[in-house]
Protein backbone atom coordinates (compact mmCIF):
# COMPACT_ATOMS: atom_id res chain seq x y z
CA UNK A 1 0.00 0.00 0.00
CA UNK A 2 3.08 2.58 1.03
CA UNK A 3 4.34 1.52 -2.63
CA UNK A 4 1.67 2.90 -4.69
CA UNK A 5 1.30 5.89 -2.02
CA UNK A 6 4.85 6.37 -3.09
CA UNK A 7 4.20 5.71 -6.72
CA UNK A 8 1.92 8.02 -6.84
CA UNK A 9 3.91 10.42 -4.95
CA UNK A 10 6.66 10.29 -7.95
CA UNK A 11 3.77 10.41 -10.77
CA UNK A 12 2.74 13.72 -9.26
CA UNK A 13 6.25 15.19 -9.72
CA UNK A 14 6.03 13.89 -12.53
CA UNK A 15 2.80 15.74 -14.22
CA UNK A 16 4.25 18.87 -12.20
CA UNK A 17 7.20 19.14 -14.55
CA UNK A 18 4.69 18.97 -17.41
CA UNK A 19 2.25 21.03 -15.59
CA UNK A 20 1.15 24.08 -18.15
CA UNK A 21 -2.22 25.50 -16.34
CA UNK A 22 -2.52 27.51 -12.76
CA UNK A 23 -5.32 25.05 -11.78
CA UNK A 24 -3.41 22.00 -12.55
CA UNK A 25 -0.46 23.17 -10.24
CA UNK A 26 -2.79 24.13 -7.27
CA UNK A 27 -4.56 20.05 -7.76
CA UNK A 28 -1.21 18.53 -8.08
CA UNK A 29 0.03 20.36 -4.80
CA UNK A 30 -3.40 19.17 -3.18
CA UNK A 31 -2.88 15.29 -3.96
CA UNK A 32 0.63 15.59 -2.61
CA UNK A 33 -0.82 16.68 0.36
CA UNK A 34 -3.48 13.99 0.46
CA UNK A 35 -0.91 11.07 -0.36
CA UNK A 36 1.24 12.71 2.64
CA UNK A 37 -1.57 12.12 4.81
CA UNK A 38 -2.36 9.08 3.88
CA UNK A 39 1.41 7.69 4.14
CA UNK A 40 1.92 8.98 7.68
CA UNK A 41 -1.57 7.72 8.79
CA UNK A 42 -0.10 4.25 7.74
CA UNK A 43 3.31 4.55 9.06
CA UNK A 44 2.76 5.91 12.11
CA UNK A 45 -0.25 3.75 13.59
CA UNK A 46 0.30 3.79 17.00
CA UNK A 47 0.36 7.84 17.89
CA UNK A 48 -0.81 9.17 20.83
CA UNK A 49 -4.24 11.19 19.89
CA UNK A 50 -2.83 14.64 19.86
CA UNK A 51 0.31 13.83 17.72
CA UNK A 52 -2.08 12.33 15.02
CA UNK A 53 -4.45 15.13 15.69
CA UNK A 54 -1.43 17.87 14.70
CA UNK A 55 -0.71 15.98 11.90
CA UNK A 56 -4.13 15.56 10.39
CA UNK A 57 -4.31 19.57 10.87
CA UNK A 58 -0.84 19.42 9.00
CA UNK A 59 -1.39 17.42 5.91
CA UNK A 60 -5.57 17.04 5.78
CA UNK A 61 -6.96 20.42 6.50
CA UNK A 62 -4.09 22.88 5.55
CA UNK A 63 -2.48 21.13 2.45
CA UNK A 64 -5.37 19.52 1.13
CA UNK A 65 -7.54 22.27 2.06
CA UNK A 66 -6.61 25.47 3.13
CA UNK A 67 -3.70 26.31 0.80
CA UNK A 68 -5.37 24.82 -1.95
CA UNK A 69 -8.27 27.09 -1.39
CA UNK A 70 -6.54 30.14 -0.61
CA UNK A 71 -4.43 30.18 -3.64
CA UNK A 72 -7.67 29.48 -5.59
CA UNK A 73 -9.17 32.39 -4.55
CA UNK A 74 -5.87 34.51 -5.46
CA UNK A 75 -6.09 32.73 -8.87
CA UNK A 76 -9.73 33.99 -9.39
CA UNK A 77 -8.49 37.55 -7.89
CA UNK A 78 -6.38 37.28 -10.85
CA UNK A 79 -8.20 36.65 -13.32
CA UNK A 80 -8.72 32.86 -13.53
CA UNK A 81 -7.02 30.24 -14.46
CA UNK A 82 -4.00 30.50 -16.99
CA UNK A 83 -1.32 29.20 -18.73
CA UNK A 84 1.67 29.24 -17.04
CA UNK A 85 4.51 30.70 -19.21
CA UNK A 86 6.64 27.73 -19.88
CA UNK A 87 10.64 28.69 -20.44
CA UNK A 88 11.74 25.16 -21.07
CA UNK A 89 9.83 22.75 -23.67
CA UNK A 90 8.01 20.07 -21.21
CA UNK A 91 9.98 17.46 -22.53
CA UNK A 92 13.13 18.74 -21.36
CA UNK A 93 11.65 19.60 -17.77
CA UNK A 94 10.38 15.57 -18.04
CA UNK A 95 13.40 14.69 -18.91
CA UNK A 96 15.28 16.17 -16.03
CA UNK A 97 12.49 15.74 -13.57
CA UNK A 98 13.17 11.78 -14.11
CA UNK A 99 16.81 11.99 -13.61
CA UNK A 100 16.32 13.52 -10.41
CA UNK A 101 14.21 10.68 -9.36
CA UNK A 102 16.92 8.59 -10.53
CA UNK A 103 19.67 9.92 -8.70
CA UNK A 104 17.71 10.27 -5.64
CA UNK A 105 17.23 6.97 -6.02
CA UNK A 106 21.10 6.27 -6.54
CA UNK A 107 21.74 9.02 -3.19
CA UNK A 108 19.43 7.07 -0.89
CA UNK A 109 20.49 3.77 -1.65
CA UNK A 110 24.62 4.10 -1.63
CA UNK A 111 23.70 5.95 1.95
CA UNK A 112 22.78 2.84 3.12
CA UNK A 113 22.18 3.66 6.52
CA UNK A 114 19.80 1.71 8.72
CA UNK A 115 18.10 4.73 10.34
CA UNK A 116 17.22 6.08 6.43
CA UNK A 117 14.28 3.91 5.00
CA UNK A 118 15.01 4.37 1.07
CA UNK A 119 11.80 4.69 -0.16
CA UNK A 120 10.32 7.54 1.55
CA UNK A 121 14.30 9.23 1.19
CA UNK A 122 13.80 8.75 -2.45
CA UNK A 123 10.69 10.52 -3.18
CA UNK A 124 11.68 13.45 -0.01
CA UNK A 125 14.83 14.04 -2.34
CA UNK A 126 13.25 13.87 -5.47
CA UNK A 127 10.57 16.70 -4.32
CA UNK A 128 13.10 18.92 -2.82
CA UNK A 129 15.18 19.08 -6.01
CA UNK A 130 12.02 18.97 -8.37
CA UNK A 131 10.76 21.75 -6.21
CA UNK A 132 14.06 23.71 -6.79
CA UNK A 133 13.73 22.66 -10.34
CA UNK A 134 11.00 24.51 -10.70
CA UNK A 135 11.85 27.74 -9.10
CA UNK A 136 14.85 28.14 -11.59
CA UNK A 137 13.04 27.52 -14.45
CA UNK A 138 9.70 29.49 -14.34
CA UNK A 139 9.56 33.18 -14.57
CA UNK A 140 6.36 33.20 -12.36
CA UNK A 141 5.54 34.42 -8.95
CA UNK A 142 3.51 31.68 -8.94
CA UNK A 143 4.92 28.70 -10.00
CA UNK A 144 8.18 29.77 -7.27
CA UNK A 145 5.42 29.81 -4.71
CA UNK A 146 4.28 25.75 -5.84
CA UNK A 147 7.94 25.03 -6.38
CA UNK A 148 7.97 26.10 -2.58
CA UNK A 149 5.24 24.16 -1.35
CA UNK A 150 7.31 20.69 -3.48
CA UNK A 151 10.28 21.65 -1.39
CA UNK A 152 7.80 21.75 1.74
CA UNK A 153 6.15 18.36 0.93
CA UNK A 154 9.49 17.20 0.31
CA UNK A 155 11.08 18.13 3.86
CA UNK A 156 7.69 16.83 5.56
CA UNK A 157 8.43 13.36 3.80
CA UNK A 158 11.96 13.56 4.70
CA UNK A 159 11.09 13.76 8.25
CA UNK A 160 9.40 10.37 7.85
CA UNK A 161 12.23 8.74 6.11
CA UNK A 162 14.72 9.47 8.80
CA UNK A 163 13.71 7.88 12.36
CA UNK A 164 10.76 6.19 13.59
CA UNK A 165 8.72 9.15 14.57
CA UNK A 166 7.91 12.71 13.57
CA UNK A 167 9.62 15.15 15.21
CA UNK A 168 7.39 17.28 16.52
CA UNK A 169 9.34 20.48 16.81
CA UNK A 170 10.89 20.36 13.18
CA UNK A 171 7.28 19.88 11.73
CA UNK A 172 6.05 22.76 13.17
CA UNK A 173 8.39 24.97 12.26
CA UNK A 174 8.08 24.43 8.88
CA UNK A 175 4.50 24.45 8.95
CA UNK A 176 4.79 27.39 10.40
CA UNK A 177 7.44 28.83 7.78
CA UNK A 178 4.76 27.26 4.58
CA UNK A 179 1.95 29.46 6.57
CA UNK A 180 3.61 32.85 6.70
CA UNK A 181 5.47 32.34 3.33
CA UNK A 182 2.36 31.65 1.19
CA UNK A 183 0.77 34.47 3.11
CA UNK A 184 3.27 36.74 2.34
CA UNK A 185 3.67 35.53 -1.46
CA UNK A 186 0.15 35.63 -1.66
CA UNK A 187 -0.07 39.57 -0.28
CA UNK A 188 2.63 40.17 -2.17
CA UNK A 189 1.51 38.38 -5.36
CA UNK A 190 -1.70 40.70 -4.61
CA UNK A 191 -0.13 43.56 -4.32
CA UNK A 192 1.69 43.21 -7.79
CA UNK A 193 -1.60 44.26 -8.76
CA UNK A 194 -0.29 47.41 -10.50
CA UNK A 195 1.62 45.75 -13.19
CA UNK A 196 -1.02 43.56 -13.95
CA UNK A 197 1.51 40.64 -14.32
CA UNK A 198 3.53 37.95 -12.34
CA UNK A 199 6.04 37.38 -14.78
CA UNK A 200 9.42 37.72 -12.90
CA UNK A 201 11.53 39.30 -16.12
CA UNK A 202 8.71 42.54 -16.22
CA UNK A 203 9.31 42.84 -12.80
CA UNK A 204 12.90 44.94 -13.66
CA UNK A 205 11.11 48.12 -14.10
CA UNK A 206 10.45 48.18 -10.65
CA UNK A 207 13.69 49.79 -10.36
CA UNK A 208 14.36 53.36 -9.93
CA UNK B 1 -3.50 -22.05 -29.79
CA UNK B 2 -6.37 -20.74 -27.32
CA UNK B 3 -4.89 -17.94 -26.34
CA UNK B 4 -4.43 -16.80 -30.16
CA UNK B 5 -7.90 -17.86 -31.06
CA UNK B 6 -9.14 -15.98 -28.35
CA UNK B 7 -6.92 -12.77 -28.94
CA UNK B 8 -8.21 -12.49 -32.79
CA UNK B 9 -11.51 -13.31 -32.03
CA UNK B 10 -12.39 -10.41 -29.43
CA UNK B 11 -9.94 -7.99 -31.09
CA UNK B 12 -12.62 -8.31 -34.05
CA UNK B 13 -15.19 -6.90 -32.23
CA UNK B 14 -12.84 -4.26 -30.79
CA UNK B 15 -13.27 -1.52 -32.64
CA UNK B 16 -17.05 -1.93 -32.53
CA UNK B 17 -17.27 -1.66 -29.22
CA UNK B 18 -15.67 1.91 -29.39
CA UNK B 19 -17.59 3.00 -31.57
CA UNK B 20 -20.91 2.21 -30.25
CA UNK B 21 -19.59 3.42 -26.80
CA UNK B 22 -18.53 6.80 -28.01
CA UNK B 23 -22.10 7.29 -30.35
CA UNK B 24 -23.73 6.10 -26.63
CA UNK B 25 -21.81 8.81 -24.97
CA UNK B 26 -22.64 11.33 -27.00
CA UNK B 27 -26.29 10.39 -27.39
CA UNK B 28 -26.29 8.29 -30.27
CA UNK B 29 -27.68 5.04 -31.57
CA UNK B 30 -24.70 4.51 -33.77
CA UNK B 31 -23.98 1.44 -36.15
CA UNK B 32 -23.77 -1.82 -34.82
CA UNK B 33 -20.78 -3.81 -32.88
CA UNK B 34 -20.51 -5.62 -36.29
CA UNK B 35 -20.46 -2.76 -38.85
CA UNK B 36 -16.31 -1.88 -38.71
CA UNK B 37 -15.88 -5.77 -39.82
CA UNK B 38 -18.45 -5.43 -42.54
CA UNK B 39 -16.34 -2.69 -43.85
CA UNK B 40 -13.43 -4.59 -43.04
CA UNK B 41 -15.06 -7.43 -45.23
CA UNK B 42 -16.04 -5.25 -48.19
CA UNK B 43 -12.55 -3.77 -48.19
CA UNK B 44 -11.20 -7.42 -48.53
CA UNK B 45 -13.34 -8.23 -51.51
CA UNK B 46 -12.14 -5.33 -53.40
CA UNK B 47 -9.07 -5.23 -55.59
CA UNK B 48 -6.09 -2.76 -55.60
CA UNK B 49 -5.26 0.30 -57.16
CA UNK B 50 -1.86 0.93 -57.48
CA UNK B 51 -0.61 4.72 -58.62
CA UNK B 52 2.47 5.00 -61.53
CA UNK B 53 4.92 6.36 -59.10
CA UNK B 54 5.01 3.61 -56.48
CA UNK B 55 7.26 0.58 -56.30
CA UNK B 56 7.23 -3.10 -55.12
CA UNK B 57 7.78 -1.94 -51.37
CA UNK B 58 4.17 -0.07 -51.61
CA UNK B 59 2.76 -3.44 -52.92
CA UNK B 60 4.11 -6.07 -49.66
CA UNK B 61 4.25 -3.24 -47.25
CA UNK B 62 0.60 -4.21 -45.97
CA UNK B 63 1.40 -7.82 -46.01
CA UNK B 64 3.86 -7.17 -43.65
CA UNK B 65 2.22 -5.15 -41.29
CA UNK B 66 -0.32 -7.76 -40.81
CA UNK B 67 2.46 -10.94 -40.79
CA UNK B 68 4.32 -9.37 -37.85
CA UNK B 69 0.95 -8.46 -36.15
CA UNK B 70 -0.24 -12.02 -36.29
CA UNK B 71 3.29 -13.26 -35.36
CA UNK B 72 3.10 -11.06 -32.38
CA UNK B 73 -0.49 -12.55 -31.24
CA UNK B 74 1.34 -16.15 -30.88
CA UNK B 75 3.35 -14.74 -27.99
CA UNK B 76 0.94 -13.85 -25.51
CA UNK B 77 0.11 -16.27 -23.17
CA UNK B 78 -2.94 -17.11 -21.39
CA UNK B 79 -2.27 -17.32 -17.53
CA UNK B 80 0.09 -19.90 -16.87
CA UNK B 81 -0.97 -21.64 -20.43
CA UNK B 82 1.64 -20.86 -23.13
CA UNK B 83 1.38 -18.92 -26.18
CA UNK B 84 1.81 -20.63 -29.63
CA UNK B 85 5.43 -19.78 -29.39
CA UNK B 86 7.42 -19.17 -25.99
CA UNK B 87 11.03 -19.03 -25.39
CA UNK B 88 13.40 -16.71 -23.60
CA UNK B 89 13.91 -13.53 -24.79
CA UNK B 90 10.42 -13.56 -26.89
CA UNK B 91 9.27 -10.30 -25.10
CA UNK B 92 11.99 -8.43 -26.78
CA UNK B 93 11.13 -9.86 -30.51
CA UNK B 94 7.53 -8.87 -29.66
CA UNK B 95 8.54 -5.47 -29.42
CA UNK B 96 10.65 -5.42 -32.48
CA UNK B 97 8.05 -7.31 -34.93
CA UNK B 98 6.18 -4.66 -33.69
CA UNK B 99 8.71 -2.21 -34.51
CA UNK B 100 8.87 -4.24 -37.80
CA UNK B 101 5.38 -3.58 -39.04
CA UNK B 102 5.47 0.28 -38.10
CA UNK B 103 9.04 0.53 -40.06
CA UNK B 104 7.23 -1.19 -43.17
CA UNK B 105 4.24 0.80 -42.83
CA UNK B 106 6.57 4.18 -42.98
CA UNK B 107 8.37 3.09 -46.09
CA UNK B 108 4.77 2.40 -47.22
CA UNK B 109 3.97 6.00 -46.67
CA UNK B 110 7.14 7.32 -48.32
CA UNK B 111 6.90 5.14 -51.24
CA UNK B 112 3.98 6.68 -52.41
CA UNK B 113 5.86 10.12 -52.79
CA UNK B 114 3.01 12.06 -51.50
CA UNK B 115 4.34 15.37 -49.05
CA UNK B 116 1.27 14.56 -46.64
CA UNK B 117 2.66 10.90 -46.21
CA UNK B 118 5.97 12.08 -45.67
CA UNK B 119 4.68 14.07 -43.12
CA UNK B 120 2.60 11.87 -40.99
CA UNK B 121 5.24 8.95 -41.94
CA UNK B 122 7.67 11.25 -39.93
CA UNK B 123 5.27 11.93 -36.83
CA UNK B 124 4.26 8.28 -36.36
CA UNK B 125 8.06 6.86 -36.66
CA UNK B 126 8.72 9.89 -33.90
CA UNK B 127 5.48 8.63 -31.68
CA UNK B 128 6.42 5.14 -32.08
CA UNK B 129 10.05 5.68 -31.21
CA UNK B 130 9.03 7.40 -28.19
CA UNK B 131 6.34 4.62 -26.98
CA UNK B 132 9.19 1.91 -26.83
CA UNK B 133 10.94 2.84 -23.88
CA UNK B 134 7.71 2.94 -21.81
CA UNK B 135 6.85 -0.51 -23.13
CA UNK B 136 10.69 -2.20 -22.52
CA UNK B 137 11.68 -0.24 -19.13
CA UNK B 138 7.74 -1.93 -18.09
CA UNK B 139 8.21 -5.40 -19.33
CA UNK B 140 11.65 -5.21 -18.20
CA UNK B 141 10.53 -4.82 -14.29
CA UNK B 142 8.78 -7.08 -14.63
CA UNK B 143 11.32 -9.91 -16.21
CA UNK B 144 13.41 -8.68 -13.06
CA UNK B 145 11.00 -9.58 -10.42
CA UNK B 146 9.92 -12.59 -12.06
CA UNK B 147 13.52 -13.76 -13.02
CA UNK B 148 12.10 -14.63 -16.68
CA UNK B 149 12.35 -12.87 -19.93
CA UNK B 150 9.65 -14.61 -21.54
CA UNK B 151 5.85 -13.57 -21.44
CA UNK B 152 5.12 -17.32 -20.48
CA UNK B 153 7.96 -16.81 -17.75
CA UNK B 154 6.62 -13.39 -16.81
CA UNK B 155 2.90 -13.99 -16.30
CA UNK B 156 3.08 -17.82 -15.15
CA UNK B 157 5.72 -16.27 -12.13
CA UNK B 158 2.89 -12.93 -11.64
CA UNK B 159 0.90 -13.98 -8.07
CA UNK B 160 -1.70 -11.38 -7.55
CA UNK B 161 -1.79 -12.11 -3.63
CA UNK B 162 0.66 -10.06 -2.76
CA UNK B 163 -0.18 -5.56 -2.87
CA UNK B 164 3.37 -5.27 -4.35
CA UNK B 165 2.37 -7.30 -7.06
CA UNK B 166 -1.04 -5.47 -7.17
CA UNK B 167 0.24 -1.85 -7.06
CA UNK B 168 2.42 -3.02 -10.26
CA UNK B 169 -0.65 -4.72 -11.68
CA UNK B 170 -2.47 -1.47 -11.65
CA UNK B 171 0.43 0.87 -12.66
CA UNK B 172 0.97 -1.55 -15.89
CA UNK B 173 -2.51 -1.71 -16.53
CA UNK B 174 -2.60 2.37 -16.92
CA UNK B 175 0.51 2.34 -18.85
CA UNK B 176 -0.44 -0.08 -21.45
CA UNK B 177 -3.72 1.72 -22.12
CA UNK B 178 -2.06 4.32 -22.50
CA UNK B 179 0.39 2.27 -24.89
CA UNK B 180 -2.21 1.04 -26.83
CA UNK B 181 -4.07 4.00 -27.42
CA UNK B 182 -0.55 5.71 -29.08
CA UNK B 183 0.37 2.81 -30.96
CA UNK B 184 -3.15 2.31 -32.68
CA UNK B 185 -2.87 6.30 -33.02
CA UNK B 186 -6.55 7.16 -30.91
CA UNK B 187 -6.81 9.91 -28.99
CA UNK B 188 -4.80 12.16 -27.44
CA UNK B 189 -2.04 11.62 -30.11
CA UNK B 190 -3.97 10.97 -32.94
CA UNK B 191 -7.67 11.84 -33.94
CA UNK B 192 -8.60 8.79 -36.35
CA UNK B 193 -11.93 10.80 -37.16
CA UNK B 194 -10.11 13.34 -38.67
CA UNK B 195 -10.52 14.63 -42.16
CA UNK B 196 -7.29 17.16 -42.71
CA UNK B 197 -4.28 15.94 -43.75
CA UNK B 198 -2.29 17.99 -42.24
CA UNK B 199 -3.57 17.10 -38.56
CA UNK B 200 -3.51 13.15 -39.67
CA UNK B 201 -0.57 10.91 -38.11
CA UNK B 202 -1.99 7.25 -38.91
CA UNK B 203 -4.73 7.93 -41.59
CA UNK B 204 -2.03 9.88 -43.79
CA UNK B 205 -0.58 7.24 -43.95
CA UNK B 206 -2.08 4.83 -45.48
CA UNK B 207 -3.90 7.46 -48.10
CA UNK B 208 -3.24 5.76 -50.75
CA UNK B 209 -3.55 1.90 -49.34
CA UNK B 210 -6.87 0.64 -51.46
CA UNK B 211 -8.97 -2.31 -51.84
CA UNK B 212 -7.14 -5.72 -50.04
CA UNK B 213 -4.00 -3.74 -48.83
CA UNK B 214 -6.11 -1.18 -46.53
CA UNK B 215 -8.47 -3.63 -45.64
CA UNK B 216 -5.47 -5.80 -43.73
CA UNK B 217 -4.18 -2.51 -42.15
CA UNK B 218 -7.77 -2.20 -40.32
CA UNK B 219 -7.46 -5.86 -39.45
CA UNK B 220 -3.88 -5.13 -38.17
CA UNK B 221 -4.86 -2.21 -36.27
CA UNK B 222 -8.05 -3.95 -34.41
CA UNK B 223 -5.93 -7.49 -34.07
CA UNK B 224 -3.08 -4.78 -32.43
CA UNK B 225 -5.81 -3.75 -29.39
CA UNK B 226 -6.75 -6.94 -29.27
CA UNK B 227 -2.92 -7.63 -28.18
CA UNK B 228 -2.19 -4.72 -25.93
CA UNK B 229 -5.72 -5.85 -23.81
CA UNK B 230 -4.50 -9.65 -23.52
CA UNK B 231 -1.47 -8.10 -22.15
CA UNK B 232 -3.48 -6.07 -19.71
CA UNK B 233 -5.92 -9.61 -18.69
CA UNK B 234 -3.35 -11.62 -18.54
CA UNK B 235 -2.19 -8.84 -15.11
CA UNK B 236 -5.81 -10.03 -13.93
CA UNK B 237 -6.20 -13.30 -14.74
CA UNK B 238 -6.60 -15.46 -11.58
CA UNK B 239 -4.45 -18.77 -11.54
CA UNK B 240 -5.34 -22.19 -10.94
CA UNK B 241 -9.36 -21.86 -12.20
CA UNK B 242 -11.06 -23.59 -14.86
CA UNK B 243 -10.30 -22.26 -18.19
CA UNK B 244 -13.74 -21.39 -19.08
CA UNK B 245 -13.91 -19.52 -16.50
CA UNK B 246 -10.28 -18.00 -16.97
CA UNK B 247 -11.58 -17.25 -20.62
CA UNK B 248 -14.74 -15.04 -19.58
CA UNK B 249 -12.65 -12.97 -17.53
CA UNK B 250 -10.33 -12.29 -20.55
CA UNK B 251 -13.42 -11.29 -22.51
CA UNK B 252 -14.62 -9.57 -20.22
CA UNK B 253 -11.14 -7.55 -19.53
CA UNK B 254 -11.35 -6.81 -23.34
CA UNK B 255 -14.32 -5.64 -23.42
CA UNK B 256 -14.10 -3.16 -20.56
CA UNK B 257 -10.70 -2.35 -22.09
CA UNK B 258 -13.16 -1.47 -25.06
CA UNK B 259 -15.25 0.53 -22.79
CA UNK B 260 -12.40 2.21 -21.34
CA UNK B 261 -10.92 3.45 -24.80
CA UNK B 262 -14.42 4.55 -26.28
CA UNK B 263 -14.79 6.71 -22.76
CA UNK B 264 -11.56 7.59 -22.91
CA UNK B 265 -11.72 8.89 -26.75
CA UNK B 266 -15.60 10.68 -25.85
CA UNK B 267 -13.99 12.40 -22.74
CA UNK B 268 -10.72 13.78 -24.17
CA UNK B 269 -9.40 16.50 -27.02
CA UNK B 270 -6.72 15.60 -29.13
CA UNK B 271 -3.38 17.42 -27.88
CA UNK B 272 -1.96 19.62 -30.05
CA UNK B 273 0.63 17.94 -32.22
CA UNK B 274 4.16 19.78 -30.28
CA UNK B 275 2.67 18.33 -26.96
CA UNK B 276 2.69 14.83 -28.18
CA UNK B 277 6.39 13.95 -27.51
CA UNK B 278 6.62 15.33 -23.75
CA UNK B 279 2.93 13.01 -23.15
CA UNK B 280 4.40 9.61 -24.47
CA UNK B 281 7.68 10.38 -22.49
CA UNK B 282 5.59 10.83 -19.59
CA UNK B 283 4.52 7.09 -19.52
CA UNK B 284 8.06 6.22 -19.85
CA UNK B 285 9.43 8.32 -16.92
CA UNK B 286 6.08 6.58 -14.76
CA UNK B 287 7.35 3.51 -16.22
CA UNK B 288 10.49 4.32 -14.40
CA UNK B 289 9.62 4.99 -11.27
CA UNK B 290 7.64 1.67 -11.12
CA UNK B 291 11.15 -0.01 -11.93
CA UNK B 292 12.78 2.03 -9.05
CA UNK B 293 10.28 1.01 -6.40
CA UNK B 294 10.35 -2.41 -8.23
CA UNK B 295 14.30 -2.73 -7.70
CA UNK B 296 13.43 -0.64 -3.60
CA UNK B 297 10.97 -4.05 -3.40
CA UNK B 298 13.34 -6.41 -4.48
CA UNK B 299 16.40 -5.58 -2.73
CA UNK B 300 18.18 -5.83 -6.27
CA UNK B 301 21.00 -3.33 -7.08
CA UNK B 302 24.35 -4.26 -9.23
Amino acid sequence: MISLLIIAFGVTLIYLAVAERMKTYNTLIAVQGLLLFFITFIELGSLDVWHLVLILLETLVIKVIVLPYFIHRLLIKKGGDRPVALVVPGYISLTVVSTIIFFSFLLSYLLHDQQIQVKYFTGAIAAIFTGLYLIIVHKQVFTHMMGYLTIENGIFLLSLAIGNEMPLLVNLAVLLDVFSSVLILGIFIDRLEAFSTLDVDQLEELKD
Amino acid sequence: MIPAALILLTSLLFPGIITKVKAMVSGRKGPGLLQPLYDIYRLLRKGNVYSTTTSIIFQISPVIYFATILFSVSFIPFGDAPGLLSFQGDLFLFVYLLGLGKFFLIINALDAGSGFEGMGANREALYSMLVEPAFVILFGTFAMMAGYDSFYGIFSHWHLNSSTYLVLSLLASYILIQIAMIENSRLPVDDPKTHLELTMVHEVIVLDNSGFDLGLIQLGNAFKFGIFGALVANFILPEHQSLWIRALIFIGVIFVFAVIVGLMESFRARSKMEKNPQFILTLSSIAAIAFLVALIITNKLI
